[in-house]
């Protein structure tokens, strides 16, 4: 009886010391991995940052002045009535939401989908 | 016997056993409380790998939020000598693909450390090239370098940073605390290959720079640097400088500097080129700072704008000294005498003012002292009082001699015509925000003093109007556009003390729409030649930066800034 019970606190001891060795290597584990996923995405990031940087310098008015305006081409600015304003997409998204919302006011107003209807209430 | 000799081996044998056992506690003793500090501490070395984590620079935005200033990733090499084995064959490699000196590469290469940078911020095709070499001792550090997607615009005013992205110049020097952020840090657990594993025993996150957002708009800022370079070029200029004001608020619109610098390649440039000369470099104004004299004769009813003087055909002596017109002129209408920009007419005006009176409005205008404009490096310029003044000051004061201005003075100066008698506080900074664009800090327009009156801001603008219709500044005028402005050519003076016959400052002041003024426009051009008159040489580029200006306002309202709620009732006072 002493033995089996010393037997099985050895047992209990082992699986948890075996658990707590498992879970310390599962957690140096995830941080291994982890620190790749990371590096990763801040090597994503940074081309990122870098492309848009890029981006910008392409875009810059020195950079265009550069390229366009050294070989004396005859640019000037535009008067106001030169100009065609054109909706940028979020604008768009914007205006179409506007529209289905009146579409659907118009559509409870005067359409026939849905009609009000009188319900009775059971008290 | 034997038992007895059994009994004292045993008594040995347990003697030494607790010897040793003794020993052993002291030992333990020993090391868990003399040695604790010193060995927990090379533990600590082994196990944890302390990191600064670097904030994050603000970035530096126009008025319309387009990038000015950012950051970017790059790699700096390093290298850990010990591990280097053909030290030369590398060495010799490097220097050609870093353009370094090689007996510069081999003194860093051949010292006895663990870690030596090799190139701090290098460029991308660098890093593959070495990268290429497999070369085992060489790494690469990630770090964080500012860069300026416009090159060089407004190189002087933007200023740049250090290798460690402190700032140095202009506004990253000037709000360098507000961009710099906090330095954080954190402590890694490091694994017997001395390699860091994302688990930290310590955090403590760094506090990125807030970003600053700049009265300037990068397309007048653009507009301005053109026009400087056509007439910096054209007229072989040795310096020069456009700036472009809102006069209603003191907003800087844009600041031009000739010659300029690319930001991006700061440590190559000039030092002469890094001067902000709008600010810290002063000149005689000449003819320009008339707009004074003016002011002050109408403001206190000295004359009207029909009164006539008689300009003595060209020459007037006064003490020792003679005064000449360009062209000589008779009798002269007050409002003729600035128009046509007579130097022998505004003398007269000003020996009816009187020097105190005359140096009174010299001060309100905001010359002699500093405006406090958030600029690096501003000088007050130079205003002599009254008591300092030779018999020939009031001749020679009136019509812009003797006294020293910068060009950002002569930009606040015409702005007080403009706007109907404030002096506004020129300014460069926004506003600071966070890195979510929530406002940190907001700068309102401020006042600094009231200098003329309405109407007396009013009569000198249509005399102004006059000058660019009729007078010496008609090469500004702008088709179907009251532009009102006025014309400067100031002689230089030599090492000796005398005025010069063929170094002369080229100036053009003036706003548009007169009617109602957008914007205030200072053209200064030092030592242009062959041709030297303001009203030749900065007219023209008045006219055309004027011109796109107020085309590109069209398309492009300003937005205006919010205005302290005194400054009304100060504008009252």
């Amino acid at each position: 009886m002493r033995a089996s019970r010393f037997l099985l606190i050895i047992f209990i001891v082992t699986a948890i010391a075996l658990l707590y060795v498992h879970q310390q290597s599962r957690i140096f584990d995830l941080a291994y991995s982890s620190g790749k996923k990371q590096a990763v995405m801040k090597e994503l990031l940074d081309t990122n940052n870098i492309l848009r940087y890029n981006l910008n310098v392409i875009s810059s008015l020195s950079y265009l002045d550069k390229k366009l305006f050294s070989k004396d081409a005859d640019f000037e600015m535009p008067n106001g009535e030169q100009l065609v304003r054109l909706t940028s997409a979020q604008e768009q998204i914007g205006l179409t939401q506007e529209l289905k919302k009146r579409n659907n006011l118009l559509a409870i107003l005067f359409g026939t989908e849905k009609q009000a209807q009188a319900q009775t209430l059971n008290r | 016997m034997y038992i007895k000799d059994y009994s004292r081996r045993l008594g040995a044998i347990f003697f030494c056993f607790l010897l040793l056992l003794s020993l052993l506690i002291g030992r333990l003793f020993y090391i868990q409380f003399f040695k604790y500090a010193y060995l927990k501490n090379l533990a600590d070395k082994q196990h944890n790998l302390f990191v600064e984590l670097e904030p994050r620079r603000g970035t530096i935005f126009d008025r319309r939020l387009r990038p000015q200033a950012i950051n970017i990733a790059v790699d700096s090499l390093y290298a850990v000598p010990k591990d280097i084995k053909n030290k030369e064959e590398i060495i010799a490699k490097l220097a050609a693909l870093l353009k370094l000196d090689y007996a510069y590469l081999k003194n860093r290469i051949y010292r006895d450390k663990s870690f030596i940078w090799i190139a701090r911020k290098i460029s991308n095709e660098q890093v593959s090239q070495i990268k290429a070499l497999d070369c085992k001792g060489l790494g690469f550090i990630k770090e964080s370098k500012r860069c300026y997607p416009n090159g060089y615009l407004a190189s002087q005013l933007m200023g740049f940073v250090g290798m460690d992205n402190v700032g140095l110049e202009g506004v990253e020097l000037l709000y360098d605390s507000d961009l710099k952020g906090q330095s954080g840090w954190a402590v890694f657990l490091r694994d017997a290959r001395q390699k860091k594993i994302d688990l930290s025993q310590g955090l403590v996150l760094p506090k990125d720079g807030y970003s600053l957002v700049l009265t300037i708009d990068e397309v007048i800022q653009y507009i301005a640097e053109r026009e400087l370079d056509n007439i910096y070029k054209t007229y072989h200029a040795k310096q020069g400088t456009i700036i472009v004001i809102d006069p209603h608020t003191g907003e800087i619109l844009a600041l031009a500097n000739k010659p300029s610098f690319d930001l991006n390649d700061a440590a190559k440039a000039d030092p002469e080129a890094r001067r902000d000369h709008a600010v810290c470099d002063l000149f005689e104004p000449g003819s320009v700072f008339k707009i004074v004299t003016a002011a002050a004769a109408l403001e206190e009813g000295k004359v009207t704008e029909e009164e006539k003087f008689f300009c003595e055909n060209g020459s007037y002596r006064m003490a020792s000294h003679v005064l000449h017109d360009h062209r000589p002129h008779g009798w002269l209408t007050f409002r003729e005498v600035i128009q046509q920009s007579s130097n022998i007419g505004t003398s007269k005006v000003a020996q009816k003012l009187g020097p105190s009176i005359l140096y009174k409005y010299i001060k309100l205008f905001g010359f002699g002292s500093t405006l406090g404009v958030d600029l690096p490096g501003e000088i007050p310029g130079m205003a002599k009082p009254p008591r300092f003044w030779s018999s020939t000051s009031i001749g020679a004061v009136p019509m812009g001699q003797e006294v020293g201005v910068t060009a950002l003075q002569l930009a606040a100066a015409i702005s007080v015509v403009a706007n109907g008698g404030l002096l506004m506080k020129p300014y460069i900074a926004r506003e600071i925000q966070d890195k979510y664009g929530e406002t940190i800090k907001d700068f309102s327009p401020e006042l600094i003093n009231k200098v003329i009156s309405l109407d007396t801001a009013q009569r000198l603008k249509e005399i102004l109007v006059g000058v660019t219709e009729t007078g010496t500044g008609k090469l500004a005028a702008i088709e179907g556009v009251r532009v009102a402005g006025k014309t400067g050519t100031a002689q230089k003076l030599e090492a000796n003390g005398a005025y010069s016959h063929n170094k002369f400052v080229a100036s053009f002041i003036g706003f548009a729409p007169a009617d109602d003024p957008l914007i205030a426009v200072c053209v200064i051009l030092d030592s242009p030649h062959p041709y030297y008159f303001g009203g030749v040489v900065c007219a023209p580029a008045f006219k055309k930066v004027a011109t796109d200006v107020l085309k590109y306002l069209e398309v492009m309202p300003l937005e205006k800034p919010h205005f302290k709620e005194n400054l009304v009732a100060d504008a009252a006072r």
